[in-house]
């Protein structure tokens, strides 16, 4: 099997499933308990904290962090409260990208109501157009590795260049897909909050977490409460064993060197794909350059994506798309018309993602079936 | 369900009946088989309430009608599986009476009061009828007797009433039969032709689109026993309009005991086809290798006929040398039933039916990819027999119908896996 859908979901890191299984069997108690089982788990979960503050230069004194079920919750919390309440700069405008994940653009339209002023909308490279809009912007939403085309976006620049600006407008940064991947550091404390996702880097699904700059807390609004857990900022059982795994794979991954070892290993496969794929089969557009080399967008023109993902899971080769083939279905993607690629294109985008488990054996693969599919299926036009 | 045996309650979905009069279809049409296709009726309605209505039942005779009764009242989900059965052209939800005009008086004022009442808020007259037909003629009274009589005491008990015969709101009817009086204000209307399995068994081919279902339903009225057949052309269509042809196949399961569907993968057959043949013949020789796999399944299973939703000149396939030529692959009967339809005939029946808003849903079984853009509609015969004569498929074919899945869809819509249902059933 070649599985090129890590930007989806990625396996767990050996580690991490090493440490699940144990926990899973022995970490059972709840770690707001006030008895002694309760209290070592709580423990342990606090060093994981401190890790996650480690791996971002977050200091202590500035930055809280917290754990959620999913980045998809981070980032709905954050929406909610600056978005659908009054934090930040009163009355200003909301900027974000229309090709920003969902969990962004769903909940801004959600809670963006008429009283928090307009969103702005905008597409390509945030730092060109910020110059424009910082008057009058109440919060910025930005994502540091875009989850379809894989820009990365200079997050800590942009932040600086708006804090200097006016230190009230509210920077929320989405890393789902950068975290200890790209680097990041909370070291200047210039970001307000950051989302992370643990399956998106070796971790197991169903937690996620958010780092909060402290200043903030006092007016932060929870978008869970209850038991009071997570130092009142989201109330639910802490999930114990899922963040004891996901700790055991950022201690792996998280270190600077092991971040740029990774990174200069799957930017060669990333390279080496697109030049394989451009020799073979000439057709095939790339889009998008300066990208986070573990996701690759490409465009394959004439063949509608979803039979050629087809055809590629019938090789068990796995890759994303987000079309539906059908003639009567429009299939106009917001997604893809922010991101500046043309509408009879947003049937033909497939987006191959990639981790450090990948070799250059499965890109060589993965060029030979897909040009074999291509130029069958070419044929057939 | 409705358990409770004693109260006189109804929910909003009991109707306040106990006995169901059935009107048979072509029963006269029948001669000495009457009591074969009776029979078939009846057991398919004992079957049908033994799942809806779970409660002892009687099936009276009397002077060559048929009448359902139950110390139960019936619920409307019942009726509605009724309405569906083949060879009842509708029934009735009536109340009886003893053979006598006093008996029935009383029974009918007890009738009409509750409904009077409700009809009575609009404030206006309610306009009534009453028809009589005497079926037993040894009958005291005629019919028009009965109903001036019954007219004039209806009346004077219920003020609100008035009479009218051209346009009654409400129509009382009254069958005299032998044993006893039956009268009603309701029909239902059902789907009329043969008892389901009378005619036989066939195999239908269903894609996801309007005509198929439309063509299924019509030879289920002529007491055809369907199964279905779907060809799937993954990888050149996805796993989604599967769904989509198990909620139509759902709707049609109601109209027999017991439904088969096989799936029967498509994909390689067309690439073969798609690699070796002209552009403009691919359909029509999709057509032809569907016919034959179907004609092997139908085979297999049993079946003696094969059911299509042609209809003549709607797409480039099914113009009359097409027509021919794929008759020319199978040696067994095609029942084309929509092949003098238009489109909005077929659209409407589909409403009718309930397959329209599945048929609707945008998920194609055919890939836009391989379909050519002029399709040949007077195909040149000597490349259709070159092609089948020198291009191999039948290792493809046989292969198919191997790996062919089988699904088995009951009455209430459930769902099975039926593995080596495409096996020999001889």
């Amino acid at each position: 099997m070649i599985y090129f859908d890590h930007a989806a979901s990625t396996p767990l890191h050996p580690l991490a499933l090493k440490q699940y299984c144990e926990s899973l069997a022995t970490d059972f108690a709840n770690p707001s308990s006030a008895h002694r089982l309760g209290r070592s788990l709580n423990k342990r979960v606090e060093e994981v904290r401190h890790l996650f503050l480690e791996t971002v230069a977050a200091r202590e004194v500035d930055y809280d962090f917290i754990f959620t079920a999913s980045a998809t919750e981070a980032n709905n919390t954050i929406v909610r409260w600056i978005v659908g309440g009054s934090e930040g700069k009163n009355d200003g405008r909301i900027y974000y990208s229309c090709g920003d994940h969902p969990s962004i653009t769903e909940s801004i339209a959600r809670w963006g109501g008429s009283n928090n002023g307009r969103c702005v909308e905008g597409g390509g490279k945030l730092d060109d157009l910020l110059d424009d809009l910082l008057d009058g912007l109440r919060a910025v939403f930005l994502i540091q590795v875009n989850n379809s085309s894989g820009v990365i976006s200079d997050v800590e620049k942009i932040a600086s260049k708006i804090k200097n600006f006016c230190p009230d407008i509210y920077v929320h940064v989405d890393a789902a897909q950068s975290f200890c991947k790209i680097p990041l550091s909370l070291r200047k404390a210039e970001i307000d909050s950051v989302t992370i996702s643990a399956q998106k880097c070796g971790g197991p699904k169903g937690v996620a977490g958010l780092y909060l700059k402290k200043k903030r807390v006092s007016t932060f609004s929870p978008l869970l409460v209850g038991g009071g857990q997570e130092h009142a900022l989201r109330a639910s059982t802490v999930n114990a064993p899922a963040i004891f795994a996901w700790g055991a794979a950022v201690s792996a991954l998280g270190s600077v060197s092991e971040l740029e070892q990774n990174y200069r290993y799957v930017t060669r496969l990333n390279d080496l794909l697109r030049a394989q794929l451009s020799a073979k089969v000439p057709v095939v557009q790339f889009p998008f350059y300066s990208c986070s080399p573990y996701i690759l967008l490409i465009i394959a023109p004439k063949v509608a994506s979803d039979i050629l993902v087809r055809h590629l899971e019938e090789r068990e080769i796995y890759v994303a798309s987000s079309a539906a083939c059908s003639s009567r279905v429009k299939g106009e993607n917001k997604t893809f018309s922010a991101m500046g690629i043309a509408n009879s294109l947003h049937k033909h985008v497939l987006r191959l993602s990639f981790s450090p488990s990948n070799t250059e054996a499965e890109i060589l693969e993965f060029v030979k079936n897909f040009a074999d599919i291509y130029h069958q299926l070419l044929e057939f036009t | 369900m409705n358990s409770d045996t004693t109260s006189q309650k109804t929910t909003p979905d009991t109707t306040p009946y106990r006995e169901i009069l059935l009107n048979i279809d072509e029963l006269s049409l029948k001669g000495a088989n009457q009591k074969f296709f009776l029979n078939k009726l009846l057991n398919h309605l004992r079957a049908l309430l033994k799942l809806y209505h779970p409660y002892p039942i009687s099936i009276v005779h009397d002077h060559l009608r048929y009448i359902i009764k139950s110390e139960q009242p019936f619920e409307k989900d019942t009726l509605a599986a009724m309405s569906r059965v083949p060879g009842l052209h509708s029934f009735s939800l009536v109340r009886s009476s003893l053979l006598e005009l006093d008996a029935l008086l009383s029974a009918v004022k007890e009738e009409l009061a509750p409904l009077l009442n409700s009809l009575k808020d609009d404030g206006a007259v309610v306009t009534f009828k009453v028809e009589t037909t005497r079926a037993y003629k040894g009958f005291a009274h005629g019919s028009y007797e009965v109903s001036s009589w019954l007219g004039h005491h209806l009346l004077q008990a219920f003020p609100s009433l008035k009479v009218d015969v051209h346009k009654p709101r409400l129509l009382i009817k009254v069958k005299i039969l032998q044993r006893q009086i039956y009268f009603f204000t309701k029909t239902i209307k059902g789907v009329g032709g043969i008892p389901s399995g009378s005619s036989g068994d066939a195999l239908t081919l269903l894609s996801g689109g309007f005509d198929s279902p439309v063509a299924s339903y019509l030879m289920f009225k002529r007491g055809l026993n369907q199964s279905f057949a779907f060809f799937h052309a993954y990888p050149f269509v996805g796993d989604e309009v599967l769904d989509k042809v198990l909620s139509i196949v759902k709707k049609l399961s109601a109209y027999q005991l017991q439904t088969m569907l096989y799936i029967v993968p498509f994909g390689e057959i067309q690439r073969q086809i798609v690699k070796n043949a002209r552009p403009a013949y691919r359909t029509i020789f999709f057509r032809r290798y569907m016919l034959e796999l179907a004609t092997m399944l139908a085979t297999k299973i049993a079946a003696s006929a094969l059911i299509t939703g042609d209809a003549l000149g709607q797409v480039a396939s099914q113009t009359l040398g097409n027509l021919a030529l794929v008759n020319q692959c199978t040696n067994m009967p095609i029942l084309r039933p929509l092949i003098g339809f238009s489109k909005p005939e077929i659209l409407e029946l589909a409403q009718d039916i309930g397959t329209y808003d599945i048929s609707v849903i945008p998920q194609d079984d055919a890939c836009s990819l391989l379909a050519d853009k002029h399709p040949v509609t007077n195909p040149y015969h000597a490349y259709w027999q070159h092609f089948a004569k020198n291009i191999f498929l039948q290792g493809d074919l046989e292969i198919a119908l191997k790996t062919t899945r089988c699904l088995r869809v009951d009455w209430m819509g459930k769902v099975a896996e039926w593995p080596n249902g495409a096996d020999e059933r001889n």
